[in-house]
Formats: structure tokens, C-alpha cells, sequence
């Protein structure tokens, strides 16, 4: 009897502990002001970022506010973006994160961003108008019939890629820096160095990616999308020759393309110009206090090189608020948000990172104009938002970047087709893709 | 009887439902969510077989099974053979052997992630060791992994490297268990080394090479760190496997109903390999 009694005893037990693992769920206290705040950086840029965090959840500790900010670490953008969806479809997503721009018109579509609108004229008021345009969520796409949509995203760490030159060696040949095509084929000739069939010195290391290649797109007078953003246009013309100049530049041994996917290939772009093996690499303008301080030479910044037009593109990415939040972790978050795009923070950030800062007024303020003066590299991206190309406003953006145009890239620099081949049947993809036919 | 039976559930209750919400939950889901259509946001649109549809007809994924075929039949063979070798070699050779045999088994116990990171780093084109050591005796310096035509093979390499201590074990336990008398009569009989492997120790292996042989097969169709760390499925979809192919789907592109339907499609190829091993185990052979 006493025997049966334990048996029973371990019986129930045991169901006991199924039933915590199956009603373990989710954070308990869901009205608590604490906002998670998914981010996606590494290294540097995480000290800096976490370092701010750390000093809004002080500041609002000693003003006796309920608000605090839990930052995470998500992986690389791509990466959080999945998590993110994920969290999304089984309702955890956090209150805050920030995600590319080519990702915010399918996110803002699909109806789970929070209108920023209310928050930015409420209480704790953010003055739009002051708001650099060509990185605010207005000046960064091109909406289909020029209806503006409800405000989602407020631009946090914004960029454009810029040319980074290795001073020394432009000294020595007595080169400036390249400011057109035929003038960057020309100099990546002239300053690559060769011992018998090995590179010593490639004349320029750029990642073959959709960033570059819509810069190059824009240069050479081109467009993605036609203005009613229902066919692709890029599937030849200014697509192929964009495609082109990185192809044949390659072929001809003055260019290194760096292998790996992603940001692994940029990684080694980066190293391959600190390390002096490449004369000139073409990168976002985020990593010009990383390559500034790493590198053992003087670094020069320029803008990119022109075709039938100066282009660059704006990247990096948008705070974004998630709807499905509970109001108290949303009011905690914009006002993060808020406190972040301050002047002072922003311009603090660009300091510390390279990124742009997104106010007028730290632009114009007294710490950045002492920056430019003192380090002009970091004026170079901010002077290149008077040419900088948008993004059309469409849901189907980022599967044209990550499904279509990308891997027609990687087809080509794996010389599985030619750049006519790859875009041609990139952009039938894409077409099929807009009109509604894709999977 | 009923109060028998009734216990009997009671104990079988928490592994079964485990067993609910972790197998036959997540499966039933992946079957419905096959004949939808859903990006993760949003409400799943149902399209019947479209998916399916898709898929067999059209040319994704073919070139994905001739990978995932050529990965798995290069590691399966490869670890396999290694392990014989290695096993025969290192089969009663006292303490060194013992040392020996530790050190092959080791790479069995380290995560994929780990090894995968660690011949990331080996075979770099531009300052991996490997491509070091080629480039200081003049030969020409080959990117492992940013080759198309090699990318492939270097996992399938990093794969067997990683399971071959796993088959080593497996084939020495099987050595063991042979009785030495069998050797010494052949040995008597005037055998070669050769002859007595090929017409004693062989034929008695082969219990433990036909369940090497599915359980190795079934282990690398669901291959996914190597691909996962190393290459990311480049260059140009170079290395892009089943089960990466469904994870890039399903979380690069969103894709969630042909990721699905994939996954489907997949339990056949699968079901029939977990048959077969379950002959195996059964010990009716496959050989």
C-alpha cells in the first residue's frame, strides 16, 4: 500500500511538471514599462549603442519615471528581421526595433508598425520638420502617386556608402580620388600591383551587393521600378552597366571581389584595405571610425564616383515601433525613440560611429561642425545626401533585394551568367513578383 | 486490468504529451501550413496544392536534391571507408592506439558550430592556414569556399572529418566482437592480410556497415550547420542544401507555405530511409 501511495505520488508528479513546462508563457507582467529593444549590432557599435541605453534607463530612474529600455542583440539585420517576423507570428514581438529602410514598406503594409504620427505630436513631441529630409522616412521613398503614408519609422543609424582611399599610396602615385567611372577604371589600373599571377595590391575592394549595385543603378541614370512600382526596370540598360563596371573591373584584376555572403564579405573588403591590400574599398560611411582608427595610414573619404549622374543610396536603418505592444512599453519606447533622436544623442552616435546624424540642428550644432572641420571624412556622407537616390515605397522591396537582385549578382561573380543573362531574368522574376504571381 | 491500464497511461502521459506538442503538433501544422500561403505576417491565405504544384514542377528544387544527394553520398562514403581504415589501423595497439583513438573521437563530441567556425578559419582562401601552407611551396592557393566548384566538396570534407571517429568506434566495437580464432585460421590456412578482409572480417561487418550506412544517410540529408556557418548556402546557391534550402525559405525569404510543402516532400525520402534502418535494427539487412 505505502508502495502504490510513492508509484501515485511520482505519477502526479510528473504531470505536475508538464503542466508547468505547458503553462510557462510568454512575460508575465505584460503592462510593465519595460520595452524590449531588439538591436542588430556587434562590436563597436554595440558598446556605443548599449552605452546609450544604460544612460536613458538612468536618466529616467533619477526623474522617477517606470520607464526603462532592455536592449538585445538579435544578429545581423537579416537575421533580426526573421526573428522578428517570427516573434510577430507568435505574438512576443518586441515593443521596439530597428530594421533596414528596404524593409519598411512591407512591414508598414502588412499594418504591424505603430503610426508614429500621435507619439511624435503628443506629450513627449518630436519636431519632425527638423529631421534631416533625405533621411527621414519622407525623403527616403518614393511612394506611388505621391500620397504620403502614416509616419512608421524614424531614422536612427542612417548611412551612405562613400569611397575610402588609402592616402599614402594616392600620395606617392600622385592620384586623387576618382570622380567618375572612367576615371575609378583608370586609377584601380594604375594602382594595382602585381608579382607574376599574384595580387599584391588590387586597386579596389568592394562586396558585390544590392547597396553598390543600386548606386551604381542610379548612377548611371537608371531606376528599379517604374513609377507606378507595377514592372521592374532595371533588367537592362543602366542595370547591366551598373553590373558592368564591378564585373569587368574584376576580369581585368583591378578590383577584388570578396567571397562570402553578406556582411562576411564585407568584413573582408574592410581588412583587405586596412591591411593594405586594396588601394580603395567602396563601404558604408558606418565603419569610418572603425577603418579610421584601425587603419596604420592616413584614411581619405570621398563620394562616389559619378556616370551620367552622382548617386548614392541611403541605408542602415529606421527605429520602429511594433503595434502588437502593450501602451505602456510603446509610450517607453518612443520616448527612447525620442530621447535618442535628440541632438545631443545623434550627434554623439555619428561622432562615435560614422553614421549620419539625423537632426538639422545637431548637423548645424557647434560639436558636429567642429567634427567636420577637425575630420572632414565625416562630412563626406552628409554631403552626398544632395544626391541621394530613394527606394520605391513598395511591400515587395526587400524579396526584389534579397531573392531577386541578389543572387543574380552572386550568379555573376560565380561566371554562371552574364550580367544581360542574370538581370534580364531578374527583373521577369521581379515583374511576376509585383503582378502578384509569386509564391 | 482497467487500473493496470490506467497507471500504465499515467506513466506514459508526460512523454506523450511531449511527444504531442513538440511532434505531432509542429508536423500537423507544416501539413496545413503547406497548402497555405503566409509571409509570418498577416493571416495564412489557403491555396490548396499550389505549393506542391510549384515545387514538382518547377526547377528549384532539383538542383537542390542533386546537392543534397552529392553531400550526403561523399560523407556517408567517406566517413565510412575513413572509419574502417582508421579502425583496422588503430584496432589492438595498446595505450598509443588508445590515445589515438580519443583523439579521432573528439572531433564526434565538438558541436558542428564549432568545428564549423574552426575550418571556416582553416580553409580561407586569403589567410587560412591551408591556402598559407600551399602558397609557401609554390602551389597555387584554392578558395575553399568561395569556389564554386570546390565549395561543395570542402563541406563534405569538414563533414567527415567531423563523423569519422563516430564510424571508427562503431567499426572497432564490431572488430572486437570477432572472435580471433576466425583470424588464425585463416591466418593458417595461409590467407593475406587482403584475403582475410575480404572474405572473413568483411563479411562479418556487415551488420554495422548497413546501419552506418542509413543512419549516416538519413543524419546527412538533414545536414544544416556546416552550410548554415560556413557558407550561408553561396557561392551562388553552391552549397545550398534541403534543409538550408527550407530555412532560406522559410526565414530569409518568408515563404513559410513552399517551406512547408518542402518539408513534406522531404518525409519520403526520410521515411523510407527510417524503414530501412529499422530493418537493420532488426537485424534483416539491407546489404
Amino acid at each position: 500500500m505505502p508502495r502504490r501511495g510513492i508509484e501515485r505520488g511520482r505519477v502526479v508528479l510528473r504531470l505536475g511538471t508538464v503542466l508547468v513546462l505547458l503553462g510557462c508563457s510568454g512575460p508575465s507582467d505584460s503592462q510593465s514599462a519595460q520595452a524590449s529593444f531588439w538591436y542588430s549590432y556587434g562590436g563597436r557599435n554595440r558598446e556605443v549603442l548599449e552605452d546609450l541605453v544604460g544612460r536613458f534607463n538612468a536618466r529616467e530612474e533619477k526623474a522617477g519615471r517606470p520607464g526603462r529600455i532592455k536592449g538585445t542583440f538579435q544578429g545581423d539585420y537579416f537575421e533580426a528581421l526573421a526573428k522578428l517576423r517570427a516573434a510577430l507570428a507568435s505574438k512576443h514581438a518586441p515593443a521596439l526595433t530597428h530594421v533596414v529602410a528596404e524593409a519598411v514598406p512591407n512591414l508598414a503594409e502588412a499594418g504591424v508598425l505603430e503610426d508614429l504620427g500621435p507619439h511624435a505630436r503628443g506629450a513627449d513631441r518630436l519636431d519632425l520638420a527638423d529631421l534631416v529630409p533625405a533621411l527621414s522616412q519622407e525623403g527616403t521613398f518614393d511612394v506611388p502617386g505621391g500620397r504620403p503614408k502614416p509616419l512608421v519609422a524614424i531614422p536612427f543609424n542612417r548611412s551612405t556608402p562613400i569611397l575610402y582611399f588609402n592616402r599614402r599610396i594616392f600620395d606617392e602615385a600622385s592620384l586623387q580620388p576618382p570622380a567618375t567611372w572612367t576615371e575609378l577604371r583608370a586609377v584601380a589600373r594604375a594602382l594595382t600591383k602585381k608579382e607574376g599571377d599574384r595580387t599584391e595590391r588590387w586597386g579596389l575592394a568592394c562586396p558585390l551587393s544590392w547597396w553598390f549595385w543600386y548606386a551604381a543603378l542610379h548612377q548611371a541614370g537608371g531606376r528599379l521600378l517604374s513609377p507606378d512600382g507595377r514592372r521592374a526596370l532595371f533588367g537592362s540598360g543602366p542595370g547591366v552597366d551598373a553590373l558592368r563596371l564591378f564585373m569587368d573591373m574584376t576580369a581585368e584584376g583591378s578590383m577584388r571581389l570578396p567571397p562570402g555572403r553578406d556582411y562576411s564579405a564585407w568584413e573582408t573588403a574592410h581588412a583587405d584595405f586596412v591591411g593594405g591590400r586594396a588601394a580603395m574599398v567602396i563601404t558604408s560611411t558606418a565603419f569610418l571610425a572603425y577603418i579610421t582608427d584601425t587603419a596604420r595610414f592616413d584614411v581619405g573619404a570621398a563620394a562616389l564616383p559619378g556616370h551620367t549622374h552622382r548617386a548614392v543610396p541611403t541605408g542602415g536603418t529606421f527605429f520602429v515601433l511594433l503595434k502588437s505592444a502593450p501602451t505602456a512599453q510603446k509610450r517607453t519606447a518612443w520616448s527612447f525613440v525620442r530621447w535618442m533622436s535628440e541632438p545631443a544623442q545623434t550627434a554623439e552616435w555619428s561622432r562615435r560611429t560614422g553614421y549620419l546624424p539625423v537632426r538639422t540642428s545637431a548637423v548645424e550644432g557647434a560639436a558636429m561642425q567642429a567634427l567636420y572641420r577637425d575630420r572632414p571624412n565625416f562630412r563626406v556622407a552628409l554631403d552626398q545626401l544632395q544626391v541621394a537616390a530613394r527606394f520605391p515605397w513598395n511591400p515587395q522591396l526587400l524579396a526584389i533585394e534579397r531573392e531577386i537582385v541578389q543572387p543574380a549578382l552572386e550568379r555573376v561573380a560565380a561566371g554562371q551568367a552574364t550580367p544581360e543573362e542574370a538581370l534580364a531574368a531578374a527583373a521577369r522574376e521581379a515583374d511576376a513578383l509585383l503582378a502578384g504571381e509569386g509564391d | 486490468m482497467l487500473r493496470t491500464r490506467a497507471r500504465a497511461l499515467g506513466y506514459l502521459l508526460p512523454s506523450l504529451a511531449i511527444f504531442a506538442v513538440f511532434f505531432v503538433y509542429p508536423i500537423l501544422s507544416c501539413l496545413w501550413l503547406s497548402l497555405h500561403r503566409w509571409d509570418l505576417l498577416g493571416e495564412p491565405q489557403w491555396v490548396g496544392a499550389h505549393n506542391y504544384q510549384r515545387l514538382l514542377s518547377g526547377d528549384a528544387l532539383g538542383p537542390v536534391l542533386v546537392r543534397t544527394l552529392l553531400y550526403a553520398a561523399g560523407t556517408v562514403a567517406g566517413s565510412m571507408a575513413g572509419g574502417l581504415l582508421l579502425a583496422l589501423a588503430v584496432h589492438r595497439t595498446g595505450r598509443i592506439g588508445g590515445a589515438i583513438r580519443s583523439a579521432i573521437f573528439a572531433s564526434y563530441v565538438v558541436s558542428w558550430v564549432g568545428v564549423s567556425l574552426l575550418w571556416s578559419y582553416l580553409l580561407d582562401g586569403q589567410v587560412g592556414p591551408i591556402s598559407g601552407a600551399l602558397r609557401s611551396v609554390g602551389l597555387p592557393a584554392l578558395d575553399w569556399l568561395g569556389d564554386p566548384d570546390l565549395a561543395l566538396g570542402s563541406l563534405v570534407l569538414v563533414s567527415i572529418w567531423k563523423i569519422v571517429g563516430y564510424d571508427m568506434v562503431l567499426y572497432l566495437a564490431a572488430l572486437e566482437d570477432i572472435a580471433p580464432e576466425l583470424r588464425e585460421a585463416a591466418a593458417l590456412d595461409g590467407a593475406s592480410a587482403w584475403q582475410t578482409f575480404r572474405h572473413v572480417l568483411w563479411p562479418l561487418l556487415r551488420p554495422t556497415t548497413a546501419f552506418l550506412l542509413v543512419t549516416g544517410t538519413i543524419m546527412s540529408f538533414q545536414g544544416f550547420d556546416v552550410v548554415r556557418v560556413m557558407t550561408g548556402g553561396g557561392p551562388a546557391n553552391a552549397t545550398q542544401i534541403y534543409v538550408h534550402w527550407v530555412y532560406e525559405q522559410a526565414f530569409a525569404y518568408f515563404r513559410i507555405g513552399p517551406a512547408s510543402a518542402a518539408v513534406v516532400l522531404f518525409l519520403v525520402p526520410l521515411g523510407i530511409l527510417t524503414w530501412l534502418g529499422r530493418r537493420v535494427g532488426r537485424g534483416e539487412g539491407v546489404l
